[in-house]
């Protein structure tokens, strides 16, 4: 049952993944960008957790801590920087 | 004891660099009484070493090359180490009243302090590759101290020069004590001393001996490698004083005493060093008359006195040696009162100018006598101590023995340069002292007290010598003359007096000639129009210039300030050197068969390579691309993650994380517009070389997994909770097994962080792209208040990481990482300023901190006698908690955490810093 | 207890794969970090919580208490953030926004 679990939360993590990567390279505005970093760093706390039951070994999750701090600093850096942004003048790192 | 002799100055001068705000007084006091403690032991050893003992003491060191330190005092020995510390004491005294107000003190005196210990290791060291390792140390602290006013462009150049070639002589005199060791068999001073005849007869004997001289002379300022020390005058004259005329430079001829039971003897050494002592002696006499510089002058005169010890210590006769040792002292002690009666001169009057100075006599009579009184020493007048060793030296000239010609030609150029430096003596005297008043910058008078006090007891010194010989000096004499020789002395006995011949016929002629060719050069007033330049400058100069032409022309090819370019190099290179195993390669690639993939690992391979690709494809538009490299980062981690090493994994992350942050505050600097397409042709061949390199690292990965073999794997973690404390495999292996390695890493990461903050500490950068913010981010409540409620919490996370690093993954570098994280929150959130306000540390400081707490840990090895970086696992019982398994590799650990962390926050805080200045304008 | 937590994880999988199409197809960056936050930490909180129940051990349920507590506190933050970065980015007025205070904050 528990194979059955992980199986599953594996291929969710994947396909969640496979999304944000979509939204990350089409998405038109940089927001977009964040948001499916957002999504991504979200299924690789999932992935951790996985590895986690598997194994049964609770150092996964001390990665897994590791990741939601990084995840948490990094959106918000991110949203932080756009957020310089003069209204709708552009972007910061996009050729004009 | 010997050991607290030799770690007196060093820990004087640690002190000092330790201590935030020393004042002259506080500085002078310190290292003066590390010179005087140091003083006393000497005396409370002096009766063992009276009595014809040699003290020892060892310690080891490295022993797999030979070296040892090995403290050695012996009459030769007891009696340079007396000088340094005399000599630095009464230094010291002047130094603090020398000092302008705005020179800072404590650089001076921690700068001094290091030098006086570097000194007294040449001294006593009794193990060659010791006695190298202080020589150097006396090299780069000279080179401090001759630069201490570092804004002054010909301090910069001298300090330049002197460390160019004394660092040049080391490094011959290296070679040379290596030849020596690889002779004798060992670098221990007393076998080497023992092997003279072994030494010498054998087939090497010429280039050790050549190489060693070289040392020597370049430290010793003999000809050719004289030029440096006119220029070394641009330092404070304190230094002048103790350096360069009475201790560095002496180092020379100390180790010509030192090794001569070695190496002297033969006819190279005869011809070699008497020849350069003469040429010495005669150039640096005839330049001194024809300088305008009063401490120039002074200079020229030391190069010429060093020229006659070394001359005596080329004439090798026992009788010649004892001649040399006394000669040491004796400048020595007239030589650094002249330096400090020019610097008081030049205290007061302002300059040191010749040409400028005059009849100050009036003004300052007590400085004035004393300087006469010294200049006669220097002259060789009668009852002074530069007499009586002036009547040895050509006492020796005259018994000396070899070819015809050079047997006249040694006393006849010795007596020229006696007429010389009676002349220089003169003009020294005259020109300075008596005469019309010249136009110096300040009203001229008698400096404070204490200043003049060294020099009152210097001149008292060579009254004393002078006059009562035997009752002042004749033990010391011979205490060192022993010590040179290591065997019995020749028969001599010091008086004034010996009778009418012709030592003393040759003084008088020198005493007569000297004075009417002053007269002469004065009456025409030719000695202040020739200004001698040294061809010595010019020609070093110009070497110098040469190399960085040079230098400049390789540089402009390799570094073209593109990253493509030194990518390109980069890659080419790995490439070429990493490719060469596999040309021959036998082997299949694997030798284990292949395994299933999991969906994790598939899926983890598709992110990373999707993240790869976006890269690749997207890198013009920089967010896109940063973003996805993070990826990238993260899927390497998980990837860690699943191969069950969640240090590393956690690791990766953070570095990851921190990278990224650093990244998006540089974005802002770059510029919007990509630089230009590489053409076609240019396209293709980076691809190349890309794709070979990603190849090859994949070949290489692949083999590592799947061919096994016995690693050090087995042995770490079988030995890892027994010896090394710690259930963590890699942590133990980061700050135990390896912790050299790791003091390294944290060292270039120290220094990364410190170029950083040179680099960006007075830049101002514009905002390239287009959104410059004019101004700090929209405020958000809910952000900050999220920010001040982590904070805490980090911390304690942080703690915790670093406290159970040892057992369970953490560790210091992971702690340093997330704590970083935690302020680096706080940064965004709240703004540069903000933070900076509330979290103002000198963050280089702590960098500094770190480093020393990681040396420290190593070098506490030391105090249980083992070697560097030994840990230990103690058990502690404590008192209310119970009993608690330590381990030494803590305080490893700890200086890592430090150095990362602030490492981090400097980088932060730098980019802030930037940031700020553009928002400003 | 085993089917519980089987249930639990799948259920949080099926919602992580819910936000994710979520951000793909949302018209709107600022509906998209909706997807992306909310939808996503219901997706951890039900993976923990299954997590949880199916290995009880304490060490386990420490953790992920702590990556819960966290997550939960901050990524509404996050949301926040996000959503004022997409009104910047694409310059959508925020006039008629109610602000704290009842004043008008800077832009």
């Amino acid at each position: 049952m528990i194979g059955l679990s992980i199986t599953i939360l594996v291929a969710g993590a994947i396909v969640a993944s496979g999304f944000a990567m979509y939204r990350l390279v089409a998405g038109p505005t940089q927001a977009d960008r964040v948001v499916a970093l957002d999504i991504l760093l979200a299924a690789a706390i999932a992935l951790c957790i996985a590895a986690a039951l598997a194994t049964a070994r609770t150092v996964f999750l001390d990665v897994a801590v590791g990741l939601a701090l990084v995840a948490f600093v990094a959106t918000i850096g991110w949203a932080r920087l756009i957020e310089q942004a003069p209204r709708g003048r552009g972007t910061p790192g996009a050729p004009r | 004891m010997l050991f607290a002799l030799i770690a007196l100055p060093f820990a004087a001068a640690l002190a000092l660099m330790l201590a935030p705000r020393a004042g002259r007084n506080l500085s002078a006091w310190t290292v003066g009484l590390a010179a005087l403690a140091g003083l006393a032991i000497l005396f409370v050893l002096a009766p063992a070493v009276f009595g014809g003992e040699v003290l020892r003491a060892r310690a080891p060191w490295i022993e797999a090359i030979g070296l040892e330190f090995f403290i050695r005092i012996d009459g030769w020995a007891w009696l340079f180490a007396f000088l340094v510390l005399g000599i630095g004491a009464l230094i010291v005294l002047y130094a603090r009243w020398y000092l302008a107000p705005e020179d800072p003190p404590r650089r001076f005196f921690a700068y001094l302090a290091l030098f006086m210990g570097a000194m007294l290791g040449i001294t006593l060291a009794g193990n060659l590759l010791l006695l190298i390792v202080f020589w150097e140390l006396t090299s780069i602290s000279s080179f401090l101290l001759i630069g201490f006013w570092g804004r002054r462009h010909e301090a910069r150049a001298g300090a330049r020069m002197a460390l160019a070639v004394t660092g040049g002589g080391g490094l011959a005199l290296l070679a040379g004590v290596l030849v020596i060791g690889h002779i004798v068999g060992s670098y221990d001073l007393d076998l080497v001393l023992a092997s003279g005849e072994l030494i010498r007869s054998h087939p090497l004997y010429v280039p050790a001996l050549v190489l060693v001289l070289l040392g020597a002379f370049a430290k010793s300022a003999q000809f050719p490698f004289h030029f440096w020390l006119p220029h070394a005058m641009a330092a404070p004259t304190p230094v002048s004083a103790y350096l360069h005329s009475a201790t560095m430079v002496k180092a020379g001829v100390f180790l010509l005493a030192r090794l001569h039971p070695a190496l002297a003897g033969s006819t190279e050494w005869l011809l070699i060093v008497s020849a350069i002592g003469l040429s010495t002696l005669v150039l640096g006499a005839v330049a001194a008359v024809f300088q305008q510089d009063l401490k120039g002058l002074l200079a020229y005169s030391t190069i010429s006195h060093l020229g006659l010890i070394t001359l005596l210590f080329g004439l090798g006769s026992p009788l010649a040696v004892v001649a040399g040792v006394f000669h040491i002292l004796n400048h020595a002690t007239f030589k650094a009162s002249l330096f400090m009666a020019a610097g008081i001169i030049d205290h007061e009057t302002g300059t040191r100018d010749l040409r400028r100075l005059g009849g100050l006599y009036a003004a300052m009579p007590i400085t004035g006598t004393l300087a006469i009184v010294a200049s006669l020493a220097m002259a060789g007048v009668p009852l002074l101590n530069g007499f009586l060793s002036k009547e040895m030296f050509l006492a020796e000239t005259l018994a000396f023995e070899s070819w015809p010609s050079y047997q006249l030609a040694v006393p006849v150029l010795a007596v020229f340069a006696g007429i010389c430096s009676v002349a220089y003596s003169a003009r020294f005297v005259h020109e300075t002292f008596f005469g019309p008043k010249g136009h110096p910058p300040k009203t001229p008078h008698e400096p404070p007290r204490l200043m003049r006090v060294p020099v009152e007891i210097l001149v008292v010194l060579c009254l004393a010598v002078g006059i009562l010989p035997n009752l002042v000096v004749a033990d010391l004499l011979a205490l060192g003359a022993g010590g040179v020789l290591q065997g019995p002395l020749p028969d001599y006995h010091l008086a004034i007096w010996h009778g009418f011949n012709w030592p003393l016929a040759m003084s008088a002629i020198s005493l007569a000639g000297g004075l009417a060719l002053y007269a002469i050069l004065h009456r025409r007033g030719i000695a202040r129009r020739i200004d001698l330049l040294s061809r010595g400058k010019i020609a070093f100069e110009g070497i110098v210039a040469a190399l960085i032409g040079l230098a400049q022309r390789v540089t402009r090819t390799l570094e073209t300030g593109r990253i493509q370019g030194y990518l390109l190099w980069l890659l080419a290179f790995i490439l070429l050197v990493g490719a060469s195993p596999f040309v021959d390669l036998a082997a299949p690639l694997s030798t284990k068969p292949a395994q299933p993939a999991g969906p994790m690992a598939v899926g983890l391979w598709l992110l990373i390579v999707a993240g790869a690709l976006t890269v690749t494809v997207a890198y013009r538009r920089r967010l896109v691309a940063v973003i996805a490299m993070g990826i990238v980062g993260l899927g390497v981690s998980l990837v860690f993650a699943l191969l069950s090493a969640p240090d590393l994994a956690l690791t990766q992350l953070l570095v990851d994380m921190v990278t990224t942050v650093l990244l998006l505050m540089a974005l802002r600097y770059l510029p919007a517009i990509s630089p230009p397409e590489p053409e076609r042709l240019a396209r293709w061949r980076d691809g190349a070389i890309a794709v070979a390199a990603g190849l090859g690292t994949t070949a290489i990965v692949y083999m590592v997994l799947t061919r096994p073999h016995p690693s050090i794997a087995e042995y770490i973690l079988a030995t890892t909770m027994s010896e090394a404390g710690g259930a963590n495999a890699v942590n133990t292996v980061i700050v135990d097994y390896r912790g050299f390695d790791t003091l390294g890493e944290i060292t270039v990461f120290a220094i990364a962080g410190i170029v950083i903050y040179a680099l960006l500490d007075r830049v101002r950068l514009t905002a390239l792209t287009p959104f410059a913010a004019k101004g700090p981010a929209p405020h958000s409540l809910l952000l900050n208040l999220c920010a001040q409620l982590i904070l805490p919490l980090a911390v304690a996370v942080s703690a915790y990481l670093f406290l159970r690093g040892h057992n369970a993954p953490g560790g210091g570098f992971i702690a340093g990482l997330v704590l970083a994280i935690a302020l680096i929150l706080q940064y965004i959130a709240a703004g540069s300023e903000w933070v900076d306000e509330r979290l103002d540390h000198d963050w280089n400081r702590w960098i500094g901190a770190g480093l020393l707490a990681a040396a420290a840990t190593g070098i506490g090895a030391f105090a249980f006698a083992h070697p560097f970086l030994t840990s230990s696992t103690p058990h502690v019982h404590l008192p209310l908690v119970g009993e608690i398994h330590l381990a030494s590799a803590m305080g490893f650990d700890t200086g890592v955490y430090l150095v990362v962390f602030a490492a981090c926050l400097l980088m932060l805080a730098m980019l802030g810093k930037v940031s700020r200045w553009e928002a400003r304008d | 207890m085993t089917a519980l937590a089987t249930l639990l994880i799948a259920l949080g999988a099926v919602i992580l794969v819910i936000a994710g199409w979520g951000v793909v197809t949302l018209p709107d960056a600022l509906s998209r970090q909706h997807a992306a936050t909310k939808a996503g930490t219901l997706a951890l909180a039900m993976i923990a919580f299954g997590a949880f129940v199916a290995i009880p051990a304490d060490g386990f349920g420490v953790r992920l208490a702590l990556i819960l507590g966290f997550l939960v506190a901050t990524l509404p933050v996050a949301s926040h953030l996000l959503a004022r970065a997409a009104v910047r980015e694409q310059d959508i007025p925020t006039d008629d926004v109610p602000r704290i205070g009842g004043s008008r904050a800077p832009d």
